[in-house]
């Protein structure tokens, strides 16, 4: 399934969560958007569809007909381990699972660059490096998340893509990331990234490292320059992969 | 040594509880009642409060509890499971873990129907079998554990259990001369594994993070238990030869 880009359908998950809402605002003005996020987290008439991601037919009708899911692992809602946990694994296997028996073809995962801070910042660290992740409840979850959505592409007939965003997500222009250090992330950058992931499709499994183009930046960003054309957008980079 | 069990009512934990009763001090946790001569509390592996409480005073902790095929409780069991044996752990200072598992959480569909010769220190691909998956999440957070805290993770690896006498399978009847998965071993070798293991000093593991694969000798060269026989001293006692050869006329 493919379309040309500005008519793609796509699902954002935890939408009501800092990364969800940064997420549909990279998508919004060129995309079909539904949003959705657990029923604890949802106001009335906010737009955001209520799903609490269980294996069930809401679930699956919710991922019908998508061309692509965003799933926000950092930055998303915070919880305790249990729930944490929980969250990344168990519901990021739900909508898997659902997207596999709708046919979704795509499913996007955020992931954290933070993976990898226990890396000197001397070092060339690239998607080949092996992520180091702490302990820590979020850090740890996103983890496990990581695992779940590389073994869906291992596996099954759907594509998934982890972007591991820089930190901290700065609000505001590229510009603006350059008062949050070697690793940072302006909220616009992370827009871009996302609707660029989304357009240009799933290829099987990938990995890529996104930060914006700061000063002495700490992550090498090759990968996401060739896969989708971040942070220098190339037009024929996108068609290409929209094509695909 | 004071040894917590989770699971204990499981499959594996009569042998595991025979083998080691004699020799250890046991609390046995399960989440049904169990009938046993030594400690036992009700404890359901998913409530972290429950697992912290009843590893207080132990110096080791066996995993045996395992979920299969409910999507939720899959993921409450086998991978939060382990999260909450692992807190229960850094909270005592226990440093000895026992986690169990099946092999295919390790070396799924992806290397099992496509390679021979496969070894417990590859790394994992449990691919997408919710059973699988969700082993495979729990060993993940262990070895992240192990990492960072001053504990020992060691992980064993099983698939089919026979009945060493009567070779009979649990899921019923005989199996003689019919071949079997080749990750298969008799309740009490499984069960004299996980002694070992709990056994081994400290000084004799490479790395605060073991795995091995825990099935008798067998001819077909699939899976490898060199490392289970070598690094912990595992001596399978039964072949289960009646069930991979069949008689020549």
């Amino acid at each position: 399934m493919s379309h040309p880009v500005g008519h793609m359908k796509v699902l954002v998950t935890s939408a009501n969560s800092r990364l969800g809402k940064i997420s549909a605002a990279g998508l919004r003005s060129t995309h079909e958007v539904t949003l959705t996020d657990l029923p604890q987290f949802v106001d009335a008439n906010d737009g955001v569809v209520a799903n609490d991601l269980d294996h069930d037919k809401a679930t699956d009708s919710l991922v019908a007909d998508m061309d692509a899911v965003v799933f926000p692992g950092i930055e998303a809602h915070s919880g305790d381990a249990s729930w944490l946990i929980d969250h990344h694994t168990r519901r990021s296997y739900n909508v898997l699972r659902a997207c596999v028996d709708g046919g979704v073809p795509h499913a996007i995962y955020l992931s954290t660059l933070q993976l990898l801070d226990h890396y000197e910042e001397r070092l060339t660290v690239s998607e080949r490096w092996r992520p180091l992740p702490s302990t820590d409840d979020e850090i740890l979850a996103i983890h496990l998340g990581e695992y779940v959505f590389r073994e869906y592409a291992r596996e099954e007939p759907i594509s998934t893509t982890i972007l591991r965003l820089g930190f901290p997500i700065v609000d505001g222009d590229r510009a603006s990331a350059n008062a949050g250090g070697t690793a940072a992330l302006a909220s616009d950058d992370a827009g871009l990234a996302i609707s660029a992931t989304v357009e240009a499709g799933g290829s099987g499994y990938r990995l890529l490292h996104i930060q914006s183009p700061v000063p002495n930046a700490r992550y090498l960003l090759g990968n996401a320059e060739l896969g989708i054309g971040f942070p220098d957008k190339k037009e024929s980079l996108a068609g290409e992969g929209a094509a695909r | 040594m004071r040894i917590l069990i989770l699971g204990g009512n499981g499959m594996l934990g009569p042998s595991v509880i025979e083998s080691l009763g004699s020799r250890h001090e046991l609390r046995i946790t399960d989440i049904n009642e169990l009938e046993t001569d030594h400690e036992y509390r009700q404890v359901d592996v998913s409530i972290i409060d429950q697992v912290v409480d009843a590893a207080e005073g132990m110096d080791a902790i066996i995993n045996l509890s395992v979920l299969r095929p409910h999507r939720q409780i899959a993921f409450d069991v086998n991978t939060r499971g382990n999260y909450n044996m692992a807190v229960a752990a850094k909270t005592h200072g226990i440093r000895r873990l026992i986690n169990t598992g099946p092999h295919f959480q390790l070396a799924g569909p992806n290397y099992e129907e496509f390679n021979f010769e496969l070894n417990p220190d590859m790394p994992p691909q449990p691919g997408t079998r919710l059973y699988a998956i969700t082993k495979a999440l729990g060993q993940e957070i262990l070895k992240v554990f192990a990492e960072h805290q001053d504990i020992y993770v060691q992980t064993l690896l099983f698939y089919n259990f026979y009945e060493a006498e009567t070779l009979k399978h649990p899921a019923g009847g005989s199996r003689i001369g019919t071949d079997l998965v080749p990750f298969s071993v008799s309740w009490t070798d499984a069960a004299q594994a996980i002694r070992l293991a709990v056994e081994i000093p400290f000084g004799r593991l490479p790395s605060r993070c073991e795995t091995y694969y825990v099935f008798t000798d067998l001819p077909h060269q699939k899976f490898d238990n060199t490392k289970a026989r070598t690094q912990l001293g595992w001596q399978p006692r039964h072949f289960l030869e009646g069930i991979w050869t069949k008689p020549i006329s």
